[in-house]
């Protein structure tokens, strides 16, 4: 009987590091999250290979991975903590790819109608934004208020990223913020205003396959994600 | 050195920590001698629900009281009708949160403390006289006081060590919500190492010395007392 226990015991060391050779784990900028387990899904069906996925604020993710975390695939929201991987070495000399651009989106729940850009500019309530030092979509946030000219007329309400931020207009608990619009769209939302593209920097939403020895599967990912079937999924949720 | 940001969370990190101490001690000796004495049949529920904070993942809370706080439900409703900022993302939600946060490290040497007061003290003082304040001021607290330089310690440096919650319900405003730890967590984002350590160090040295001076209080009243 004990014998048989051990047995199973060791079996059952063993058979998650038999399924995890065929596991990738990429990690994922907070927006694109929901995105990323739909795409994931289908990857998986295709090719037999399990997806995990882990995800946080771009700057959380790059500090992990700058120390170690197992990651297969970078999912950023934005160029330039892909870029200081690069630098750091941690990507052998894989290139880096655009998948997608996010846009950003004035969301007003309580509204009676979607605002306008009238209602934007006179709208002086507390604003939840993600935070403008890091944060990509709140980068771009403050781009977009420093354009119209009111960056620091009201109370910025700050999530440490957009999803967080998303979750405090959600709630309720703050009238109106500015969080990405492909979360909106996912979510049926109404009552929003699309930022016009212009008045910020792009939100160029970069990726990167890291130096791991599950290279080959993370290309197959990647090329997946890049496909035109796939990037017209993407568009279709909010991304250009 | 520190910037006007930095110093700006200090000083609201010690606003918070010492305005909650001060709240628990009104109140946490109170529910901890009842907690310590009492045989109601409800205490051990009590007793969880105080507990409740030292199992719970800080998220739980931050969550719940981020859904209690907003205008749909009824505390967020309630404080609403008298007040014109929702209590998330204000120093007053902070507050309350870091109350219930930090209640447990407050009671619960307290209680502990109170459980081992021999009855016969209060006995022999209540021959004596006294009356039940005489007794609380003469007998309990000096008897007790390291228990109470304890609890208030605990209190005062776990509030200062308080994120998950935090970052939750605070939003991050300077000079409202935005305290030490989510400034640091800040600088590590942005990848502002250097004022990363100096705000790490700092809290490190500030921590060590409070517990130092706090058990080495502890320690020469113990000796007075063996000696005396």
């Amino acid at each position: 009987m004990f014998g048989f226990v051990i047995r199973m015991f060791c079996i059952l060391l063993i058979f998650p590091s038999i399924s995890s050779q065929a596991a990738i784990n990429i990690a994922v900028a907070s927006n694109f999250k929901v995105s990323a387990e739909e795409v994931a899904e289908k990857f998986t069906e295709k090719f037999d290979i399990d997806v995990n996925i882990s995800s946080a604020s771009t700057g959380t993710l790059y500090q992990q991975i700058l120390h170690g975390a197992p990651f297969d695939l970078f999912l950023s929201a934005d160029q330039k903590h892909v870029q200081l991987l690069q630098q750091a070495n941690k990507v052998g000399d894989n290139q880096r790819f655009v998948y997608a651009q996010g846009r950003l989106g004035f969301w007003m729940p309580l509204a009676e109608k979607a605002p306008s850009i009238d209602n934007l500019i006179s709208y002086t309530g507390r604003l939840a934004i993600a935070n403008p030092k890091f944060a990509p979509y709140g980068i771009a946030a403050q781009q977009a208020l420093n354009y119209l000219g009111k960056w620091g007329k009201q109370q910025y309400i700050q999530g440490s990223n957009i999803s967080q931020t998303y979750q405090f207009v959600e709630s309720k608990n703050v009238a109106a913020g500015m969080v990405a619009y492909a979360t909106l769209i996912q979510k049926n939302k109404k009552h929003f205003l699309l930022i016009p593209a212009e008045w910020h920097q792009p939100i160029i939403q970069s990726g990167v396959i890291l130096n791991t020895e599950q290279t080959e599967q993370a290309k197959l990912f990647r090329d997946f994600l890049l496909s035109e079937s796939i990037q017209q999924l993407i568009h279709s949720q909010g991304y250009n | 050195m520190l910037s006007a940001s930095d110093l700006q969370a200090i000083w609201l990190t010690l606003k918070l920590a010492g305005l909650t101490t001060l709240l628990l001690m009104v109140f946490a000796p109170p529910l901890a001698w009842w907690l310590a004495r009492s045989q109601a049949k409800f205490r051990p529920l009590v007793e969880s629900l105080v507990a409740l904070p030292l199992v719970l993942p800080p998220t739980v809370l931050g969550f719940y009281l981020l859904l209690a706080f907003s205008p749909n439900h009824f505390l967020g409703r309630w404080w609403l009708s008298f007040n014109e900022q929702s209590l998330a993302f204000s120093f007053s939600g902070l507050i309350i949160a870091s109350v219930i946060y930090s209640l447990p490290f407050v009671v619960q040497p307290l209680q502990s403390a109170f459980v081992h007061l021999d009855n016969r003290y209060l006995e022999v003082s209540a021959t004596l006289g006294y009356g039940k304040y005489e007794r609380l001021y003469k007998i309990i607290f000096p008897m007790l006081l390291p228990s109470f330089i304890i609890a208030a310690a605990l209190g005062f440096a776990h509030t200062i060590g308080e994120f998950g919650v935090v970052l939750m319900i605070g939003g991050n405003i300077p000079g409202e919500t935005q305290v030490l730890s989510i400034q640091l967590f800040d600088h590590v984002e942005s990848l502002q190492y250097n004022q990363a350590h100096q705000l790490s160090l700092m809290l490190l040295v500030f921590s060590i010395s409070l517990l130092i001076m706090i058990y080495g209080f502890l320690q020469k009243r113990q000796q007075r007392i063996l000696n005396a």
